[in-house]
């Protein structure tokens, strides 16, 4: 089992270039971490938010990327590549279920079941996968953990 | 006046801590700490059980001052910092390349910030090149306080280069002691390029005093940028292909190389060997008779104080300061020279 940890709240920079490369936003998925992690007194609302899949792995591929940052196409001049946005991808929180979005408000966490997981769920993985949205093709997740 | 607000960083999970690690502070932390907040952020960061923080971390998106800044530190009080020594029960950040962000495991965006009492390790296991403990990239008005930390590399990529335990790639104002660098090499089928500090901007000011590297390709390298004040007093640089490179200020002085024609410096001392104590410690040994005692005083140095070592160890306030990281210290507390050396029950380097 893992867990998502996820900004709850937007950061906003003056500056609309830093702001879109360096600030965390609502909805970034920031971390993955094992089932039963201890959260830290900050790691809650209401600046986070904590997306719970039983049964898959920390390392799984598909649940580590949403931790990946966009970077631009074209490198420095010393080949490495600019950060383009904190996070590539993002839940679409504004577009989730009122009920989501009120479980997230009042409990900070949602528990999503995948596969053969028999537990107490909120909502199962094809029911919020296309909420999962790659911001640099705007495609929508589709595949399974 | 900017009010300190302290987060504990933790990744044992210990009692009271408020982030698993330095990069989910920085997440949580994020913002203005100028405007309404008016803040130090500080986090401090904790090795409860032992566990190395594993994830890199990028500072950016701040807004910050000279008095409304960040500082990420190991607390002297406790006993998560390392005693001058690599030790992996105290706080890290340990990296695979592999398993990290691109190129850097601290890369900041014009901002103020203090780095305290780390220790930070990259495991370069994977051609990956731009391996940087600390790197600030392509920004300006960067104003950083790097201090007491210990950084190392062990690189077994064959094909990995362009590794850095400091890499200044932005303008601003740096100062940067008491620090021990080493490992920090280049793979072995390439050309030398790797550096415990180089600077590769213009408009830079740099102060490094009493830093010790040790086993690098180069010791501090000064690569290219115009305008660019590098002022070096008080460095050690040992095994490294080519220990200071550059043009560095004519103010630079009392450094230390065990190569030909290398520190730059007119009381600066090359082709001379260091003691330690150990392979891996490098506190200075009671038979040195190199750097115990025979640096610049810099206790009220304009530029850069230095009043203490990397133990948290006081610097002389009077007197020649031993030259590196660490200022020798007797059982009675003072700095000897080695003369008087056989009189003295030794604590440590």
């Amino acid at each position: 089992m893992c867990e998502i940890i996820v900004k709850a709240v937007s950061v906003t920079h003056s500056d609309p270039d830093k702001d879109r490369r360096g600030c965390y936003k609502r909805g970034y998925p920031v971390a993955v971490y094992p089932d039963g992690t201890k959260w830290g007194n900050e790691e809650r609302l209401p600046k986070f938010v904590i997306i719970k899949i039983p049964g898959v792995p920390v390392d799984n591929a598909i649940v580590q990327k949403y931790t990946q940052m966009e970077y631009e196409d074209t490198p420095n001049e010393d080949g490495t590549y600019p950060v383009y946005r904190r996070r590539l991808w993002t839940i679409r929180w504004a577009n989730l279920p009122a009920a989501a979005r009120n479980r997230l408000a009042n409990d900070g966490e949602l528990i999503i079941k995948v596969g053969s997981y028999s537990g107490t769920y909120d909502y199962t993985w094809n029911q919020v996968k296309s909420y999962f949205r790659n911001q640099k093709t705007g495609l929508d997740e589709t595949e399974n953990p | 006046m900017a009010t300190e607000v302290v987060k504990i960083v933790d990744p044992g999970e210990g009692e009271g801590h408020d982030y698993h690690s330095l990069s989910l502070w920085e997440a949580g932390e994020q913002g203005d700490l100028t405007g309404v907040r008016d803040e130090i952020a500080v986090a401090k960061c904790r090795a409860t059980d032992g566990d190395a923080d594993t994830t890199a971390v990028v500072i950016d998106g701040w807004t910050t001052s000279a008095t409304q800044y960040i500082k990420i530190w190991t607390d002297p009080s406790e006993s998560h910092r390392h005693e001058g020594v690599w030790s992996d029960s105290k706080y890290r950040l340990s990296l695979n390349t592999g398993g990290m962000i691109k190129m850097s495991t601290i890369g900041q965006d014009n901002i103020h910030l203090k780095i305290d009492g780390l220790q930070m390790s990259i495991i370069v296991d994977e051609n990956e090149d731009y391996n940087n403990c600390i790197y600030t990239a392509y920004r300006s008005n960067n104003n950083f306080d790097i201090s007491n930390n210990i950084f190392k590399m062990s690189v077994s990529s064959g094909y990995s280069d362009e590794n850095r335990g400091i890499y200044l790639q932005s303008e601003g104002t740096f100062r940067i002691w008491n620090n021990i660098f080493y490992g920090i090499r280049t793979g072995s089928s390439q050309t030398d390029s790797s550096a415990a500090i180089a600077i590769n901007s213009s408009n830079v000011t740099a102060y490094i005093y009493n830093n010790t590297v040790i086993d690098c390709d180069y010791g501090f390298n000064y690569v290219s940028g115009s305008t660019v004040v590098a002022v070096l007093k008080n460095n050690i640089a040992q095994d490294c292909t080519n220990g200071y490179n550059g043009s560095f200020s004519a103010a630079s002085d009392y450094n230390i190389s065990d190569l030909a024609s290398d520190a730059p410096g007119t009381h600066s001392k090359n082709e001379t060997t260091v003691t330690f104590v150990g392979a891996a410690d490098f506190h200075l040994d009671s038979t040195d008779t190199a750097a115990i005692g025979a640096g610049e005083n810099l206790y009220a140095n304009a530029n850069l104080a230095v009043t203490t070592d990397i133990d948290g160890e006081a610097r002389p306030s009077s007197g020649a300061f031993c030259i590196g990281a660490d200022e020798y210290v007797t059982a009675g507390g003072g700095t000897v020279l080695p003369i008087f050396d056989n009189y003295y029950n030794h604590m440590r380097g």
